[in-house]
Order: C-alpha cells, then sequence, then structure tokens
C-alpha cells in the first residue's frame, strides 16, 4: 500500500517565513525516502487543507500537525477542513491517520536543547521555554508546560521555566521565574515569524538577542520549528501512526 | 486532457501567467515577459520561494494573484520536474484542471465554505450577498483561476477554483463588518500587503469599497465569461 505524509501547518497571509519551515521539513522527509509522497498543506496558504487528502496518490496517508499546541488548530480546525473523524479516518478508499502535534511528542524536548546549547546556554543556565498560551484556551499551554518539565528532567541546566507570551506566567516576568545570572530564552514556535523575529524582542527590548539587566543577562534561541531536527520529531510521530490499527 | 495532452505531445501553453515551451528535450517554464532583457534562470528548487514575492518584493499570499515576478524561467529535464514546477507556482492547478475534464472536480458553495468558519472566521457568514458578489469581484478578479462554485460556464483555458480560498475567507470576514460600519475609501496603494484588508488604501479592500458601496468600477471585471459547474 503506498503511503503519503501530510505536513498540515498554519501559513500566513501577511508573513512568507511562517510556512517555510514546513516546506524545509517536507523536503528533509523526502530525502529519508521513508513515504511515497511527502505534501504540505495549510489553513492560511496553498494547497489548503480542505483539498489535500484528494490530492494525494497513496491510499494511507498520514497527517501530522506541524503545531505546537494540542487546542483550537488540531482539534476543531484541522479535523474540519480535512474532513477527519478520529485519529483514524477512511475516506473515498484511503485510510487516514491523524497524530498528535508535533509539541506533544516528548522528542522536542531534545531539540529545545539543542536550541538552548546553541544559544550558549550551560550548568549554570536557566532556560525559559517561551510558549504562545492563550487565556482563551487552557489546552494551549499543556505542551509547553510538559517540554518544560522533560528538559528540567534532563538536567542539563541549572533551572528551567515555562514562560507566555500572551498569558500568566508572562515572558516579561522571567527574571523573576528564574533567579540564575544567565537565561536563555527558547521560543516553542513553529516558526521565525511576527512573534519570534518582531513582537517578542520588541516587547522585552532584547537587542542584538541579548538584554541585560543589573549582572543577569537573558538571550534568546532560534524556535525550535525551524532547527532540521524536528524532522525528526515528525517523522517518530507518522511512524508510530504506521502501527494504529 | 488539455494540459496532459500538450505535456504528453510536447506542444506549447499557457497557464495563468505562465508559459511552457518544450526546448529538446527540455521543457522550459516562464514567467510573464520581462521587457528586452534575457530571462533569468531560476532552479526549480529555489521556484517555490521565488514566486512568493512580487516585482517590489511584496508577499504573494495567493498564489493565483497576476502577479508573478516577471523576466524569469526554469528549464525541466522530464516531464515530472515540469508539472513539479508548475505545482510550486499554482499549487494543486494540474489536479484540478484534470479533475474539473474528468467530470469529478468536487466543488464546494461559498456559502458552505463560509458557515463551516469558526472563530474569528465565523463572521463571514454574516456577508450579505451583494457582499459576497463584491468581494468576488474584487478578489477573484485578480486570480487567474476562475471560481467553479459560481453559476456559468468555465471557460476552455480556465484553471477551476473548486472552493474559496482562505484569502476570500479572510476579506469576507472583513467585509462582514464593513457592512456594519462602512469604511470612507482610501486611494489605492499597490505596495501595501495584498491581503491586509484592514488597511486603509489595501488594493482589493479599495476595489471591494468602490464596487459595493458606490457606482461599480469600469472594466474586465464586469465582463467576466459566463461559467459552468
Ligand atoms: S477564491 Fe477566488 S481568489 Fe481564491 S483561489 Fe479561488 S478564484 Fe482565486
Amino acid at each position: 500500500m503506498a503511503r503519503a505524509l501530510v505536513l498540515a501547518g498554519h501559513g500566513s497571509h501577511l508573513d512568507p517565513a511562517s510556512s517555510r519551515p514546513v516546506h524545509e521539513h517536507a523536503l528533509r522527509l523526502r530525502a529519508r525516502g521513508t513515504f511515497d509522497e511527502v505534501r504540505c498543506a495549510f489553513w492560511k496558504e496553498e494547497p489548503p487543507l480542505s483539498r489535500i487528502l484528494e490530492a494525494c496518490d497513496a491510499d494511507d496517508v498520514t497527517i501530522v500537525p506541524v503545531f505546537i499546541s494540542n487546542g483550537y488548530f488540531t482539534r476543531t480546525v484541522l479535523p474540519r477542513e480535512m474532513g477527519l473523524t478520529g485519529p483514524i479516518s477512511h475516506m473515498s478508499g484511503k485510510l487516514v491517520r491523524y497524530t498528535e502535534p508535533v509539541g506533544s511528542h516528548p522528542a522536542l524536548a531534545e531539540v529545545i536543547v539543542e536550541r538552548a546549547l546553541e544559544a550558549g546556554a550551560g550548568p549554570a543556565t536557566g532556560v525559559a521555554v517561551l510558549g504562545h498560551g492563550t487565556p482563551r484556551n487552557p489546552e494551549s499551554e499543556r505542551n509547553v508546560f510538559f517540554q518544560a518539565g522533560l528538559v528540567a528532567k534532563m538536567g542539563h541546566f541549572a533551572a528551567v521555566a515555562a514562560v507566555f507570551l500572551e498569558q500568566e506566567p508572562n515572558m516579561r516576568d522571567v527574571f523573576q521565574r528564574l533567579d540564575t545570572r544567565e537565561i536563555v530564552m527558547v521560543p516553542l514556535f513553529v516558526a521565525e515569524g511576527w512573534h519570534v523575529g518582531v513582537s517578542i524582542p520588541m516587547d522585552m527590548a532584547i537587542g542584538a538577542g541579548e538584554l541585560r539587566r543589573d549582572d543577569r543577562t537573558l538571550r534568546f534561541a532560534a524556535p525550535v520549528g525551524t532547527h532540521p531536527l524536528l524532522a525528526g520529531v515528525i517523522n517518530d510521530l507518522a511512524s508510530a501512526a504506521a502501527a494504529w490499527r | 486532457m488539455r494540459i496532459e495532452a500538450a505535456i504528453a505531445a510536447r506542444t506549447s501553453f499557457r497557464l495563468g501567467e505562465i508559459e511552457v515551451r518544450f526546448d529538446g528535450p527540455v521543457a522550459v517554464v516562464s514567467g510573464p515577459p520581462g521587457g528586452d532583457t534575457a530571462p533569468v534562470e531560476v532552479s526549480l528548487e529555489v521556484l517555490r520561494e521565488f514566486v512568493r514575492a512580487d516585482d517590489h518584493g511584496r508577499y504573494r499570499p495567493l498564489p493565483g494573484a497576476r502577479t508573478l515576478p516577471h523576466g524569469w524561467e526554469v528549464r525541466c529535464a522530464s516531464a515530472g520536474e515540469l508539472r513539479t514546477a508548475i505545482d510550486e507556482v499554482y499549487p494543486l492547478a494540474l489536479q484540478h484542471i484534470s479533475q474539473h475534464e474528468r467530470g469529478d472536480l468536487r466543488v464546494v458553495a461559498l456559502d458552505d465554505v463560509l458557515q463551516r468558519q469558526s472563530g474569528r472566521y465565523a463572521l463571514a457568514a454574516g456577508l450579505s450577498g451583494k457582499g459576497r458578489e463584491a468581494a468576488c469581484r474584487a478578489l477573484c478578479s485578480r486570480c487567474v483561476r476562475t471560481p467553479s462554485w459560481q453559476e456559468g460556464t468555465l471557460p476552455e483555458e480556465a484553471i477551476p477554483c473548486p472552493e474559496a480560498c482562505s484569502v476570500l475567507i479572510a476579506l469576507c470576514r472583513e467585509a462582514a463588518l464593513w457592512e456594519s460600519s462602512p469604511p470612507a475609501p482610501s486611494p489605492a496603494n499597490p505596495t501595501l500587503p495584498f491581503a491586509q484588508f484592514e488597511a486603509p488604501g489595501n488594493e482589493v479592500r479599495e476595489a471591494y469599497l468602490a464596487a459595493h458601496f458606490a457606482a461599480p468600477p469600469p472594466g474586465p471585471v464586469q465582463h467576466r465569461p459566463a461559467r459552468r459547474r
């Protein structure tokens, strides 16, 4: 049975950087050759989520949401747009497997560690895992706390905390949440888009990737979603789904 | 099968704003002509990124928008590469053309698309019939695709649009808000982001406001060919 992998992303009407990592991970996954077809589909770009399944030649299709949170998009928008009825759907002769989003996978914690190390974090550093969060949906914080907990257990850093852009604990209070002299903030975001590239550095007044407060420093790492290792996380999710019956 | 037959017979064809010609064993896909200068050769690997910005570097969130950059070409060594190149410029266009020609293109009515929206876009379903027509005129007239979800006959050379795209949904949402408090028109500013409809001067917004709240604008928008499902 031919197998297809669909990377389902958000995309943007205003920011071309939003979908770029999804396409790049698709290229990496095509090169691995595990799937006969690897396609991308987006909520706000083309090809759209609503038309991608019928474009797949394969009759066994696995969809991996390239989203951090398990919330409105993964539970409402993607299933509705793609006509999914659960983890396994049967549609016009196709078997469709729908996995959890990348943000739910424990292997993502290793990508967070990589990003922190790249930004110079060491054993004395405090690492802040920065999620979007929203007070409108309590589900949206869950994976951020989950991943921050995994990173803390790995023991590479002096302390680890979860902070958020749009809810408490807020990223602006990061110096109170972590008491280390050096802090590295790792954005748990898929793309180097508006938030990571513009709004967060502006809100935090981070110039040249670093913020100083008295004798303490805060550095900003690249987002996890653009790290090449994320392709491996997607592959793990898709491979686990292959065993579903 | 118009396009597939042309690919098999290696005869030139146009699709939207691109042209395909055959040069010995190579298929050449070219964008709109760039004047007297020779076209820039773009590799298939970077084509998708290349066509995401117009001549002025403005992001193109609607791949079908008639704003492809001018003066480039891609050389494809096989029919597979040619299909990939076309798909990078106009995602799923080849599938939709073939499905339309076979008679199995799944067409979704605009009202069904708007009614199923939720969250921020739930508002879009409140747009009046007149507003929906004006939104289609303002946006779809700038697109190489032709809505299959409108009444009428699809022209032979059309790229069918089986279902309203996310950009049209976003426009319908803004337009629903404008119906309750109509904004004043502004001069169109084609350097503003294409889909930033809340920005006064956005060209699609201003075309919509002109179509919906004032006398209809002149020009080809008024005389689109009749379409067939
Ligand atoms: S809805 Fe209109 S603008 Fe969008 S793809 Fe279809 S024809 Fe083009």
